[in-house]
């Protein structure tokens, strides 16, 4: 009998153990209620900083600290750095079961379609001060007349070649201009040609699936063609005459012998060490690589014989500098009823945006030249150095047209896997480019009606 | 009723055991069992992805679903991977298991330690190191073919190809578990039918054929079932090794669920392929049983 009351007893601990965890997170918020007034407590989600910092000492328990320090706010806030693989799933899981962040740091990729689906609050006017920020931190986050954001950084995708490799085939001739940084299609194709002569050398590699469906390979076809869609984000602009031809033209030379291998593949590697060891001549990155490899470079890790870079932008027919997408890193506010939330995350995010407090400055370590604090006005207030100099500059350099945010089209997510399916059948020589675009042109527009049905169908209830 | 009820006393007389069951049933319920449920209904339902608001739609989204290519693809993709990757795992494993089972213990236990190390390794070391691998740039793969002069092949970059190159990731940590089952069940069958057969003249092809295999039976439908069931659902490989790609070569149903569900954000839509995943894991499986299975006694 006694045997049998311990078994009991264990089992019943068992179970408490398993359960008692739960209720005792499930009865958090009472037990805070119960004690009186408490203060606000927000969360906040915002990219791995002390990745981009590096070497910096910075911290966000030492950041909110300083926060409070300066402000006097009693606001208890959570910093989850989240990570970027998985993130759309994340958003989603945190958007199905209302546990979003009061306060959101990300690529206008993810913010701006969330806008569109009223997530995100508008910024009061006045929030952050228009002295220290540039014009275009506003205008990149105004949508429909309302801002939505202010801009805290800006980056795009260059193009990067290796003019020691042009010089070495013999067509040092065709290296864009160092002021204009632009250069025409036939200029491109004879210096790839010329380079993947060379021994154990190719003139350009591609990274097809992430870059055509993103921002980087499609970036040869709106160069000088047409956006995604037009003005109004409601027609798609696929197969427009011009696209096609361009389209055409990048796909003649995806099927030529001047292409690094495995550009079909999801990771192209070794492609950047194959650039950094003289392998490639030119080639597409995303912005914080094309600077890593500045980097080594100039540390001394790259040969400086074997390897000389320099940022360019996409070729054009005629030479002239290409559109350029811009991208964006921003805070957002979550739209919610609990107005003293909104209010102690607008007070944190008017803090994090002056310029003169501890957050600011420190940002400005990272290394990007075009951080859009107002350090970043100009940017030598962070590099001396010519190339990345240049890669801060070029977005806004004369002539550059900035392009609408693609995710601004309703469906974009679903977008990008039509462009992925469809340019990798033309790449693979299955479809004509001229078939590949109109089929991609049916679907894309087919996509869009639906989801600005769906959009207009379902919105209701949001932020409630 | 009468059976009802002696469940339910069996259940109290024994109720000691049953509480011990009980954490174990709590989660299996809540996590699994109401989740399983609720994907059939969702899948009737159009799923606003901010707040999770429903709307009725009726067959809506199985209409959808079925209409669409990928769901076409993924689910070709899927049947290619299972009726090519399930014979080769028994055989393999129980080809493994009959050549080693009578060897030294050493050489079994490397044998068997081999094969097991990748089943319990992380499956993303493995992938990673798949994709050094099929670099057709500096991967291994294509050096070695290339000693008895094949040309280099773009492993996971030709739609040809990629399929392939993705079973054979699967297969390299799927033959553990196998291997220990043929192992353990070839050691419950009694020596006296070999020393029977071998006195009857029997050659070891025979032996096999006509004792090993016969006995193997159970043990060989668990492991189809169980592995159908599990290559229905692979995910991780083709996620980390090729996105899908090329062109949906390896776009999986279990992948195309996620893409549904979390890319394309139509969550009624990945409710729909979670429900024919149920259907096709769960038919083939009591096809399988009442087929294949039969009572074997040593």
């Amino acid at each position: 009998m006694k045997k049998k009351k311990i078994e009991i007893f264990v089992v019943l601990m068992i179970i408490c153990a398993v359960l008692i965890p739960q209720f005792i997170f499930a009865s958090g918020e009472n037990d805070n209620a119960e004690q009186g007034v408490q203060p606000v407590k927000l969360l906040v989600w915002a990219e791995p900083y002390k990745n981009l910092l590096g070497e910096s000492d910075f911290t966000w328990d030492e950041c909110i600290a300083k926060y409070k320090e300066e402000t006097g706010a009693t606001t208890d806030i959570l910093v989850v750095e989240y990570p970027f693989s998985g993130l759309e799933a994340s958003v989603l899981i945190a958007l199905q079961s209302d546990t979003f962040p009061d306060l959101y740091f990300g690529s206008g990729n993810r913010i701006i379609p969330l806008i569109g689906l009223g997530v995100f609050d508008t910024i009061p006017e006045g929030l952050v001060s228009v002295k220290q920020w540039p014009e275009i931190a506003f205008t990149l986050g105004d949508f429909g007349g309302e801002q939505f954001f202010v801009a805290q950084s800006t980056s795009f995708f260059p193009l990067i070649i290796n003019k020691a490799l042009f010089k070495k085939a013999g067509v040092a001739d065709l290296i864009p201009d160092e002021a204009t940084r632009s250069w025409t299609k036939n200029d491109y194709s004879t210096a790839i040609k010329a380079i993947s002569k060379l021994d154990d050398t190719w003139g350009v590699s591609f990274d097809l699936v992430w870059n055509d469906t993103d921002k980087g390979n499609d970036a040869y076809v709106w160069a000088d063609g047409d956006p995604w869609t037009d003005g109004t984000y409601a027609n798609a602009t696929f197969n427009t005459p011009k696209n096609i031809e361009n389209f055409e033209w990048i796909v003649d030379i995806m099927q030529s012998d001047s292409v690094y291998p495995n550009a079909l593949s999801i990771d192209v590697f070794p492609q950047v060490e194959d650039f950094i060891n003289g392998k490639i001549g030119v080639m597409c990155e995303y912005f914080n690589t094309a600077n890593e490899i500045y980097n080594q470079y100039e540390a001394g890790t790259a040969s400086k014989g074997v390897v000389d870079p320099m940022y360019v932008f996409f070729p054009t027919d005629d030479g002239s500098p290409s559109k350029s997408l811009i991208l964006v890193n921003a805070w957002a506010i979550k739209k919610q009823n609990d107005q003293a939330k909104v209010a102690a995350a607008q007070d944190f995010y008017k803090w994090l945006y002056d310029t003169d407090n501890y957050w600011t400055k420190k940002i400005k370590e990272i290394p990007l030249p075009t951080a859009l604090a107002n350090g970043a006005i100009d940017p030598t207030a962070f590099t001396e150095k010519e190339e990345l100099l240049a890669l801060g500059t070029m977005p806004t350099m004369p002539g550059v047209i900035p392009l609408p945010f693609a995710a601004a089209i309703p469906g974009f997510q679903q977008l990008r896997t039509i462009w992925h399916e469809n340019i990798q059948l033309a790449y693979l020589g299955k479809s004509t480019p001229k078939e590949a675009r109109n089929k991609m042109q049916e679907e894309a527009q087919q996509i869009i009606d639906n989801a600005i049905a769906e959009q207009a169908e379902m919105t209701s209830g949001i932020g409630q | 009723m009468e059976k009802a009820s002696n469940v339910i006393t069996k259940i109290i007389k024994n109720k000691i055991y049953y509480l011990f069951l009980l954490p174990f049933y709590i989660f299996f319920i809540y996590f699994l069992v109401i989740p399983s449920v609720k994907v059939f209904y969702y899948s009737f339902f159009k799923i606003n992805n901010i707040g999770f608001h429903l709307r009725f739609s009726g067959f809506d989204n199985y209409r959808n679903i079925f209409n669409d290519f990928r769901f076409w693809t993924a689910f070709i993709n899927t049947t290619l991977m299972v009726v090519i990757s399930i014979p080769m795992v028994v055989i393999i494993s129980l080809f493994i298991a009959n050549s080693i089972y009578r060897e030294k213990s050493g050489l079994k236990t490397f044998v068997r330690a081999a094969i097991y190390i990748p089943a319990i390794t992380a499956e993303i070391v493995l992938i990673m190191t798949w994709k050094y691998i099929f670099n057709p740039r500096v991967g291994m793969l294509n050096y070695l073919i290339s000693l008895v002069g094949i040309p280099p092949m773009d492993w996971l970059g030709s739609p040809s190809l990629a399929p392939f190159s993705v079973v054979l990731v699967v297969l390299t940590f799927s033959l553990g578990t196998p291997l220990i089952i043929y192992l353990a069940s070839l050691g419950s069958i009694p020596d006296s039918y070999y020393e029977a057969a071998l006195i009857d003249g029997a050659n070891k092809r025979k032996i096999f054929f006509k004792i090993t295999l016969p006995l193997l039976r159970p043990t060989t439908v668990f492991i189809i079932i169980s592995m159908t069931i599990a290559f229905f659902q692979i995910f991780s490989t083709p996620y980390l090794m090729t996105d899908g790609g090329p062109v949906n070569s390896t776009t999986t149903l279990v992948f195309l669920l996620y893409k549904t569900a979390f890319i394309y954000q139509n969550l009624g839509g990945a409710s729909v392929i979670g429900v024919v995943l149920f259907i096709i894991c769960t038919t083939i499986a009591f096809f399988q049983y009442k087929y294949m299975s039969r009572d074997t006694e040593y």
